[in-house]
């Protein structure tokens, strides 16, 4: 063959450059895009409540938030590097048919209640903006099921991540909002920290809203997905990192902008739509609408990946055939499940009146059941040296690993305490 | 305490109905319950031995004694062990465990090509012996594991429905993973290599990392090639990042230099990819190392160098000898090409035109001398549109001055066609 070379020197390296860039992304994505569906519409209330509601007084939560957040994702990641399968798939190969039933009934049913929070994000926002429920829910719920049914849904989950820059508004509404540093400053240094029943149901409430039991699932199948080796582990961990950053600093400037408006005026509210409205008067109609904005691509976000993993993982633990690279003939139980689950939330979302609140609050009771049993056979999983050869936990991880264990069921037996019993 | 022995009586149980029930030994006493089935590797495996889980201070934990010496009872309903004799067995290499290894794990459905989860195990109980004669990887093995199989059924029958099950013969799975025992995937060879290397590719592309790689390499050269070529770019990536360098070089060299030079581009690890190379034979690195300088959207990155060419005073004689000789693979003589001595294209002769001619007659009294050909820069646009308004199986590259570098054939464009259609979506 000829020698010659055709392209120019120059061109190479650009595309070599271009490469690396490339592999850049593929390695970073998995945590950031777990961290950015964490502050969904769910997260984005209960953040907004906090800080109507007691100020910048929760601020402190959000720092043991992240070291569990990381902590946690740390050990998915490392688990979907090691094993190359998926949580549900060794949840369902180790422990059998029936825990695996119990945990993903329970995921189901919690994801149903956690698609329906997004809808009703999809629908505030689109409010704020003088668009009907009636119209905004029916229609981005087929704009969603249409992306990921007919469409290319790597590109989606690509456009997405874009979009979830637009999180960064919340930056915006909180210093249009004129916060006192300093204040936050002490409350984050000294917090004061109530015992009354209110106070620590909404701390139940922020960590249960930041720690989601999908996530372990969602992250350890993005590990997969991107094919990642245990020699770009480290680069895998700096992503873990980022999106929980990522995550906790979207939730401080929501509690900052709420707690420096609504807070000192006493308005308490019940939706993060009515912190968008609240925040016209006193911080302009842009910072409103910027709130508004990013719930609004929040919702949609999560009201995508949440039903489609979801259906994902019960399919893969059931043995069923799964993934959006088949087509529904291939897949129907994947298909009809996740059609099923966008239906049954827009439906409950379009009933006047219907009751959300409530729908809410089971939705964190069977969160706060199912977290402390998957964290459980995580690290369970996780120590196994038949699964995990060399790669088990060290002490210092298992220590805290089972701390935050310890913690989380101590915190879900209260809340579950006062959602029964008060 | 009377225990009726049934063995004859009934044919078949679930492994379902067995796991977790008592053991007695014949005097009556509980020596624990069944763990486990233990069944030896072979084309119709038999069950060898049970794995038992005892607090007898006689044994530490669990035990595995040899199949012989049990019977199975029945009493309303409720199955039990009797361990008539105690044979210690000692599960070795050649052993599988039903429940750790088989049950809940995935395998292939032979039939229809696919992975599927085992939800349960369907024994047949002979006078011989005990066998696993089918897996249940139905809804209706999935309730029974539940415990919901009955209240499930009774419900269904008032809507004139039955659980839907679905069993697949021994005879016709293929069990892959063995967990941490490293059995080798020699049975699972035989079955699997009838496939198609495109089916093998979607189960392989399903399968879990160290799965993949224990099943990938079990395979030949030639066949892992074959597969390779088959998988998404993703998968292929994957592939020959976690091979070792030596097999993932015998296996590249088996591939046409295109195919190659693409999965070393997407390579993620550079030092990898020169490794490779340096692995690779001179000849076909060389060749891959001047495809991947080409940029992505060129035609010059689809050729393949894979091509024949003749002088044009050859006869037809002479050409068809060559290729008796040489077998090449079908997409490489779509067309042969004339070229002078520096290898500038004079013409092309196609296959048909090939072997309609006289044994005698010399190439360059039946060559299309004006062929139609793409520079090796031009678009891959340009190539496509070429390809379909001139209906072409195949296509020479040329240098701009009409020196051959390779050949595109159309398999290379539907594979382009569709990733392109993929990504604009």
């Amino acid at each position: 063959m000829k020698e010659t070379s055709i392209t120019t020197p120059i061109k190479t390296s650009f595309r070599k450059n271009l490469g690396r860039l490339a592999i850049f992304l593929t390695i970073l994505g998995p945590g950031i895009i777990t961290g950015s569906v964490d502050n969904d519409a769910g997260g984005i209330t209960t953040y907004s409540v906090a800080g109507a509601l007691y100020g910048y007084n929760l601020i402190w939560t959000l720092i043991p938030s992240f070291f569990v957040l990381i902590v946690i994702q740390e050990m998915n990641a490392r688990m979907g590097i090691v094993t190359g399968k998926g949580l549900a798939d060794l949840i369902r190969e180790n422990f059998g048919v029936k825990a695996t039933f119990f945990i993903f009934m329970g995921l189901l049913i919690a994801d149903i209640g956690n698609t329906t929070t997004e809808f009703a994000g999809v629908a505030g926002s689109m409010e704020i903006f003088g668009f009907s429920k009636y119209i905004s829910v029916p229609l981005s719920a087929l704009m969603v099921w249409v992306l990921v049914v007919k469409s290319n849904y790597r590109m989606a989950e690509k456009i997405f991540l874009i979009f979830s820059v637009f999180l960064l508004s919340y930056v915006f509404s909180a210093i249009m909002a004129k916060p006192d540093w300093t204040t936050i400053g002490h409350a984050i240094i000294r917090p004061e920290i109530k015992l009354d029943s209110a106070y620590i149901e909404i701390v139940i409430g922020m960590i249960g809203t930041t720690i989601a039991p999908w996530m372990q699932f969602y992250m350890q199948s993005s590990v997969i997905e991107k094919g990642l080796h245990i020699d770009q582990y480290r680069y895998t961990v700096l992503d873990v990192m980022i999106g929980c950053i990522a995550t906790v600093v979207v939730a401080f400037f929501i509690i900052v902008a709420c707690g420096s408006t609504l807070h000192p005026l006493g308005i308490t509210i019940e939706k993060a739509a009515d912190a968008a409205i609240a925040l016209k008067p006193l911080a302009g109609a842009f910072a409103s609408q910027l709130f508004a904005f990013g719930l609004f691509i929040a919702s949609i976000f999560s009201a995508t990946i949440l039903p489609l993993a979801t259906s994902f993982y019960v399919c893969e633990a059931f043995g069923y055939e799964t993934g959006i690279d088949k087509t529904w003939d291939e897949a129907p139980q994947f298909y009809k499940l996740y059609t099923s689950i966008l239906v049954i939330s827009v439906c409950i979302i379009l009933i006047p009146n219907a009751p959300l609140i409530t729908i809410t609050l089971w939705t964190q009771i069977i969160n706060g059941i199912l977290l402390p049993v998957v964290l459980i056979s995580m690290i369970y999983l996780v120590n196994n040296k038949e699964i995990m050869g060399q790669y088990t936990n060290r002490t210092g991880t298992n220590l805290i690993g089972w701390g935050t264990v310890g913690v989380l069921v101590a915190l879900s037996l209260v809340l579950l305490f006062f959602k029964l019993f008060s | 305490m009377t225990h009726t022995t049934l063995t004859r009586s009934f044919s078949s149980l679930y492994l379902s109905n067995l796991l977790g029930v008592p053991v007695f030994l014949q005097n009556g006493e509980r020596l624990g319950t069944l763990k486990d089935l233990v069944i030896n590797n072979e084309e119709r495996p038999r069950v060898v031995a049970c794995v038992i889980k005892t607090r007898s201070p006689r044994y530490h934990g669990t035990i595995a004694f040899a199949w012989e010496g049990f019977a199975i009872t029945v009493e309303e309903h409720r199955y039990s062990l009797i361990c008539k004799q105690e044979l210690p067995f000692t599960i070795g290499n050649s052993h599988s465990l039903l429940c750790r290894n088989i049950l809940d794990q995935q395998i292939v459905d032979v039939n229809d090509k696919k992975l599927v989860r085992v939800n349960d195990i369907r024994l047949a109980f002979l006078a011989t012996g005990a066998y696993p004669v089918a897996v249940d990887v139905g809804t209706s093995g999935f309730l029974r594991r539940l415990g919901m199989i009955e209240p499930a059924s009774a419900l269904l029958s008032l809507f004139k429905h039955s659980v839907p099950s679905r069993l697949i013969l021994w005879s016709d799975i293929e069990v892959l993973s063995q967990q941490s025992r490293n059995i080798k995937l020699s049975v699972a060879q035989s079955k699997l290599l009838t496939f198609h290397p495109s089916d093998l590719s979607d189960i392989i592309e399903d399968l879990d990392a160290k799965t993949r790689n224990a099943l990938f390499t079990s395979l030949d050269h030639e066949k892992a090639a074959d597969v390779l070529e088959e998988m998404e770019d993703e998968a292929k990536v994957s592939i020959v990042e976690d091979l070792p360098v030596e097999t993932a070089a015998d296996v590249l060299e088996k591939m046409p230099s295109d195919e190659v030079a693409d999965i070393l581009i997407d390579l993620k690890d550079e030092q990898k990819a020169e490794e490779l190379l340096e692995e690779m034979d001179r000849a076909t690195s060389i060749e891959v190392r001047e495809l991947m300088e080409y940029p992505e959207d060129t035609a010059g990155s689809l050729m393949s160098t894979d091509f024949l060419t003749f002088a044009p005073e050859t006869t037809v004689g002479t050409v068809l000898g060559e290729l008796k000789r040489l077998k090449p693979d079908a997409d490489t003589v779509y067309a042969i090409y004339i070229v002078d001595k520096a290898q500038h294209l004079l013409g092309e002769i196609s296959l048909r035109d090939l072997v309609i001619h006289e044994l005698a007659q010399p190439l360059s009294e039946i060559m299309e001398t004006k062929p139609i050909a793409i520079g090796d820069s031009e678009h891959i646009g340009t190539l496509t549109r070429l390809i379909s308004k001139y209906t072409l199986l195949s296509v020479p590259v040329l240098a701009e001055d009409r020196t051959i570098l390779g050949t595109i054939v159309i398999d290379d464009i539907i594979h382009e066609i569709f990733k392109n259609k993929r990504v604009t979506l």
